[in-house]
Formats: structure tokens, sequence, C-alpha cells
């Protein structure tokens, strides 16, 4: 620990010998793991929001459906409200939200076109932070209540329907026995959303639903969404308890797709900070050699006043420990700095339609953990360190009647 | 009187390419406590070497040679790190001085090395550098003094260990002749002061002048061994 006092700050007027090749390291890392963390930060905010945006497209954080609804989603397939060991789980501290539906596969039809689409029998009021279509409603309004007959169709069906706000329009599903069942609707309201839920659902009050389909109060649906510091395993674990019979089913099971985005962000970022350390490591190991090269004589000199091998391999490795420590920390600053601006989101307005294609919403909010900041700060500076071991060994290799006599 | 250096049979062989070319061919040497020696010798006799050999800087291919009474044969690089910090103090031709440490850190770094405390070594430092005539330029960096200035540096800092021989290689090879004589005559005071032994290699009859026993080396042996009226 001695020669450490000695050698550090030693090491650090050493690294101030050439300020300029000293700055544009202190840039390579700095900017290497600022771009690290805010990309990360970027990259997470992406895959929160196409997951938020998937979740709200009619799917939540887990679903409850009646054996087999999921390989063919008819009424026949429904299950009856639920019971109270059921219902006292979903009121419960760890679901934030739930919604019960009807969802079923119809026919809309208008004066000059029948198209397929999902039909949903909705509580408007539960669908708050479960769904999009709380609201998501305009023009129009949105459906009174569960016993609101009328429709809400998206703004694409519409038009591909040639209808509109108060028009009628007439919709054929098959009911809870089996039997086609048919009736007309007025569009009371028409909703925005990604193109597909605007082409592919029908929404009406879940009452009025329940009754076209001649379904009682038996449901083909329940979505929740979990409260804030619940876990989705724990969760989905505690309602198979009580409804064994149904299947309940996470949302990495329903969206695998959406899953597989979330997982692959985390690949990216891996890779993502993998490319910029090579980077860190290619500029450090250069100024380091470049360094260590430079005071070829001065080594031998050190190595002649008694300085032992060890002693030069840890003087440079203190050097890199310094350079390669501030940059880390310049870069981890900024990055800070960078996030807390875009605290209040980034907008993607300008690329709404692709944001609405991928399921994103349309402002970003980059977030990172204290806990992913010190991770990386943690990771990048040992190995940023460890990579000058190089020009180290080099230097602490050096003969010192050699190294002396070098010019 | 006792022998600071002795030297028996000293070969040294370097491998060049396809040939061999011997640098030393059985140097035998004693040199006392208090002695101040120059080797002198045309370009490839073998001063350098015999210098390198005798500060643990290589070793010899043959021969022995013992030191303030430490063997050098055998001692692991850390060992023979060790002895140059604590019992030989050096003073090379040029690049002598650490250059981002000041007259007084560079002559107080070997003390460092060693453990003394930062007072002490501040104080033994000045002093140091007040003997060698540069008091008042404690705080300048190498590149702020005049060649024969970071010499005088050079010399304090191999003296502030207080070690058992000064090897210096040289040192006078780049000062002008105003530069030089003072140099050797304040390295005469010194060794005359400290008694510690001197031993520098050179070309530089001024030097020469200046020691009280001059060796000539001829293609590896010593062809002459002489006392000098100081």
């Amino acid at each position: 620990m001695r020669i450490v006092g000695i050698l550090l700050p030693l090491a650090w007027r050493n690294l101030w010998r050439n300020r300029r090749r000293t700055l544009i390291t202190l840039l390579v890392v700095g900017v290497g793991v600022w771009s690290i963390l805010c990309f990360n930060a970027l990259l997470r905010a992406w895959a929160d929001s196409t997951l938020t945006g998937s979740l709200k497209n009619m799917t939540g954080e887990a679903q409850i459906h009646a054996p087999g609804y999921l390989d063919d989603p008819d009424m026949q397939k429904s299950f009856a409200p639920p019971a109270a060991d059921l219902a006292a789980v979903l009121n419960g501290d760890s679901v934030a939200r739930w919604a019960p539906r009807v969802r079923t596969p119809a026919i809309v039809r208008s004066e000059y076109k029948t198209l397929p689409v999902t039909l949903t029998g909705v509580v408007p009021d539960r669908e708050q932070d479960v769904s999009f279509i709380a609201d998501a409603v305009g023009p129009g309004r949105q459906l009174a209540g569960p016993g609101d007959d009328g429709v809400l169709l998206g703004r694409h069906l519409a038009d591909r329907l040639k209808t509109g706000l108060g028009k009628r329009v007439v919709i054929m599903a098959n009911d809870v026995n089996g039997k086609l069942a048919e009736r007309g609707a007025r569009v009371v309201g028409i909703f925005s959303a990604s193109r597909p839920m605007e082409d592919g659902f029908v929404f009406t009050g879940l009452e009025a639903a329940q009754a076209f389909l001649n379904a009682g109060n038996r449901l083909s649906e329940i979505s929740l969404m979990t409260a804030r510091d619940a876990n989705l395993d724990e969760v989905l674990a505690n309602l198979k308890a009580v409804a064994p019979k149904l299947d309940i089913e996470g949302w990495p099971d329903l969206e695998p797709m959406t899953k597989g985005i979330h997982d692959l962000t985390h690949g990216f970022v891996v890779i993502w900070l993998w490319v910029m350390f090579v980077l860190i490591a290619i500029g450090v190991v250069n100024t380091q050699l470049m360094a260590v090269f430079e005071r070829i004589r001065e080594f031998g000199l050190l190595q002649a006043l008694g300085f032992r091998p060890g002693w030069v391999l840890m003087e440079v490795l203190l050097e890199a420990v310094q350079i390669v420590g501030l940059g880390v920390a310049l870069g981890a600053l900024s990055a800070a700095l960078t996030i807390f601006a875009l605290h209040d989101g980034l907008s993607l307005s300008g690329l709404a339609r692709g944001a609405d294609f991928l399921g994103m919403e349309r402002v970003l909010y980059p977030r990172l953990a204290p806990s992913e900041f010190i991770t990386t700060i943690l990771l990048i500076w040992p190995l940023g360190v460890l990579t000058a071991l190089w020009p180290a060994r080099r230097a602490a290799r050096f003969d010192a009647v050699e190294a002396m006599r070098s010019t | 009187m006792t022998a600071t250096v002795q030297c028996h049979d000293l070969v040294k062989r370097y491998k060049q390419g396809e040939t061999t070319v011997n640098a030393l061919k059985g140097v035998d040497l004693a040199v006392e406590a208090g002695e101040f020696v120059s080797i002198s010798g045309p370009s490839g006799s073998g001063k350098s070497t015999l210098l390198h050999i005798l500060g643990s800087l290589e070793r010899p291919t043959g021969g022995d040679v013992v030191l303030d009474g430490v063997a050098l044969s055998g001692l692991a690089k850390s060992e023979q790190a060790d002895l140059r910090l604590n019992r030989i103090g050096f003073v090379f031709q040029a690049y002598n001085l650490i250059p981002v440490l000041s007259a007084a850190e560079n002559t107080a770094f070997i003390l460092q090395l060693q453990g003394m405390n930062a007072r002490e070594r501040r104080r033994r430092a000045f002093e140091m550098l007040e003997r060698v005539g540069l008091a008042g330029m404690e705080d300048r960096r190498p590149g702020q003094l005049s060649g024969g200035q970071q010499q005088r540096v050079a010399v304090a800092r191999a003296l502030a260990s207080r070690p058992a021989i000064v090897l210096a290689d040289e040192p006078t090879a780049n000062l002008d002749s105003e530069n030089s004589d003072e140099l050797l005559t304040m390295m005469s005071e010194l060794n005359r002061e400290s008694g510690v032994t001197f031993i520098v290699a050179t070309h530089d009859p001024r030097v020469i002048a200046h020691t009280r026993r001059h060796l000539v080396l001829t293609d590896g042996r010593i062809e002459s061994d002489e006392s000098v009226a100081a």
C-alpha cells in the first residue's frame, strides 16, 4: 500500500504530461460510457413502451379464460363471473386493475361492406389502465356503461366500411349455444389506436354483448394489471390456486413476440456494451502503449534506481485506473444529466406512424436504475484497466540497460 | 580498509547474431570504501558493462562480484532491485531525472521508496540540494533546469540515501567544461566529506584528473591500475 501511495500521484502527473492525448482518451472513454448508458436507457424505454403498448392492446399483464378459449375463442368457451375466492385475489393488493369482458369473433356489416372483427363487450370504467379503449374514443362518445348497446368502431374500420358516427351497422356472431345471432347497432364513437386494433375490434357494453350472445352473466375473458410492486409469477400462482379449472396466463405466454422483443432488448444492450467496450479498450491500449514507448528510458531509469518490475507494472496500471476512472465518471455523469433532461419524455410525434406500427407509445421515457449505473461503472472501469495490462507488462519487461540506451 | 567492491575473474559475453562479443575477459578488481575511482578506455572496452555489472543491472557470464558484502550472483530480480535501491547510487550520462517530479522530489524519491517519513526526506533533500549548489531551485522541474543543474540533482539524489557506492557513467559527457569542472569538484568534495565510494566510467581527462585511482580497460581487461595524487 505504501508503494501505491507513492505511485498514485506519480501516475496522475504522468497522465498530464501529454494533455491532448489524455483528453482524447478521456473523451473516448467518456463518450463510450455515455453511449452505453444512454443507449441502455433509450432501449429500455423503447422496450417498456412496446410492452406497455402491447399490453394495452387488449392483453393486459395476465388473462383468465375458460379452457380451450385461446385456441378457439367463441362464446361456448365462456366462464361464470369470479367466485368469492377468485374475486378476493382480483380485488386484493397484488392486482391493480381488472376488467371482465366478452370477446368473440363476429362479422360487422355496413351498407357497403362486410368485414370480420372481434366483438368485445366491456365495462368502460374497468378498462381504465387495462386497455387502450378507455382513452381512445373520439369523435363520438365513450360507451355509457355495461348496458350501452351502441358500438365503437376503429377509425380505419369505419373508413373501410364506409360508415361513420351515428350510422347503423349489423353485427353477427355465434351465441353461447353456437347459434348465429344478429342485431343492428348504432355507431356511437370512433376510436383511434394501432391499425390492427382499429381494424380488428368492435366494442359494445358488456351486458349488451352478454344479452346479444344469450350468455347471461358469463364472461369470456378477464384481463388484469398487477400492482406496481407485485411479482407477476406470484400473482399468477395465486390466481391458479383459487381457480384451477380456468386458463390463467401471463403476458409472456400470451404475447411471445413482445416477450421476444423485450428479451432482445437486453441482448442489444449487452452487444452495444461490448462494442463500445472494445472501442474504449482500443483507445486505452493505444494511448497507454504510446505513453509506455515514449518513456522507455524513464522506465529503465526507474529500474536502475531500484524499482521492482512489479512496481513498473503497477505504475502503468495506476495511470489506467485514473484515466479510465475519470472517463467513466465523466461519461456516467453526462449520461445521468442526459437522461434527467429527458425525464419528461422523448416525443416520437415525428415518427407517429412507425410508433403505432411497432405498438409503441408516442413518448419514450428513458430511465436507468441507479443499480444499472453502478453495474456498468463497475464493469467498464476494471475491464478498461485490465486492457492496460498489456502495455504495463511491456513496460515491466524492459531491460533496464537496454531501456537506458534507447533513444 | 574494507573492500566495497570485489570482482574476481569477471567475464561477460554477448551474443550478436552469429558472433559472440567478449565484453569482459576476466576482470579482477577490489575497490576500498571511500575511494574515488575512474575507469577509462576506448569505446567497446567494457567500461559501461563493468559498471552495469557492479550496479547489478546486468549479470556476468562468469566470475563473482561482492558489493558491500553482498554476493550478486544468484540474486533474484527483486533482490537486485532492492540492492540498487538501498546500497547503490547512480548518475547517468543523461536523462537522469523523473520529468514530472521537482528537483526536491527527485532527490527525495529513493528515500520515499525506502520508506523515510515525509519531513525527514524533505529535510535531507533540501540539505543535499544545498550541498550541490541548488538551494532555491528545489521546486523546479527537470525541464526548468540546465544540463549541469540536472546532473547536480542526480548526484544529490545518488548521495541522499547514503549508499555504499555511487556509480557514474559518463556524468560529464553532455556538459560544457565549466559545468563539468563544477560537477567534478563537487563530487570530489562529497566523496571526501561523506566517505562514499565513487566509481566513474569516463572518456574525459578532466574526470580522471579529479579521481584518486585510475583504471584503464582495454578489450575487456584491466590494462593499468594507478593511484593518482589528488
